[in-house]
């Protein structure tokens, strides 16, 4: 029996240690991909979104929301940029991608996989960060094209790579 | 649960693909040289020429940051922010490109033409 389908048949009380086990595996995914060598500065997998996808393809909407948030906030509290400008990138980005990504999933339901909500949600956290990064970063307003290219770009790809891991995350986990 | 890969995927990935890559070739692709340098820093913005080899270096948010512009090119090369993105961004001279040290709130943008022959301009 897989691990979501134990954290959906569970009780109440016990739902909070398999949410707590979740929130652990994002943020222990979000460490790990440190690790991966990265050919350009500034572009990472994310493959932490795919726990929350795996919540979203569940039609587990609120607890999706719930385990995105947490994970900005616990890996900025771990890696000490809690409340900079950092930090608001990225809430910005995550909350949009998932709002996004639920939104896609509501819409699609059965007929979209892993694959095309990831790519969906890569590029809505770029979108996010940058109209973030447009208010917060007044000196970056007018580099924002180009950099929207590079990173809508390689979002695609990275997108792409996290949707296969969800699929293997939805066999496995 | 059935996991496949289906027809909503496909057409969300050539959506997604070719807008992507149009945005990429307008506006990041076909970069012309710039030649005048703008820094922002927390103390004010500063205009600079590409055609001059300097050192400069500013007071950023958390520490001093130091910018080289060299051969037409400009790039960070010290900076005691936790990432170092700033210097592995390398040395540029395309207009409109930008390197920032967002911890340090420094940032370098290229401006494609100069205004004046002024050398250094401070606001």
């Amino acid at each position: 029996m897989q691990v979501i389908e134990r954290y959906i048949t569970s009780d109440k009380d016990i739902k909070d240690f398999y949410i707590a086990f979740f929130i652990a595996l994002a943020c222990f995914l979000s460490y790990i991909e440190g690790f991966i060598p990265k050919p350009i500065p500034g572009i990472k997998l994310g493959l932490a979104n795919s726990i929350v996808l795996v919540f979203i393809i569940h039609s587990l909407y609120k607890v999706s929301i719930f385990v995105a948030l947490s994970k900005v906030l616990i890996v900025s509290l771990f890696s000490g940029y809690f409340l900079s400008p950092a930090f608001f990138l990225g809430l910005s980005g995550s909350v949009l991608s998932v709002l996004a990504m639920i939104l896609f999933h509501v819409l699609l339901k059965t007929r979209v996989s892993s694959i095309g909500l990831s790519v969906i949600g890569a590029f809505f956290h770029i979108i996010g960060q940058l109209c973030m990064a447009y208010f917060i970063l007044p000196s970056i307003q007018s580099g924002i094209l180009f950099l929207s290219g590079i990173l809508l770009l390689s979002s695609f790809f990275s997108g792409i790579v996290t949707g296969l891991f969800t699929l293997f995350l939805l066999k496995h986990l | 649960m059935n996991i496949k890969i289906k027809t909503a995927d496909i057409i969300i990935i050539c959506i997604f693909f070719i807008f992507s890559s149009t945005v990429f070739t307008l506006y990041s692709v076909n970069q012309k040289k710039g030649k005048l340098v703008i820094i922002s820093t927390p103390k004010g913005k500063f205009e600079y020429t590409l055609n001059k080899n300097r050192k400069l270096r500013f007071k950023g948010a958390i520490s001093d940051v130091i910018i080289l512009i060299k051969d037409g090119k400009v790039g960070f090369i010290h900076s005691l922010c936790k990432n170092k993105i700033c210097i592995q961004m390398g040395f540029t001279n395309k207009a409109g490109a930008l390197i920032s040290c967002v911890p340090n709130k420094v940032s370098v943008y290229i401006k494609s033409s100069k205004e004046n022959e002024v050398d250094v301009r401070c606001r």
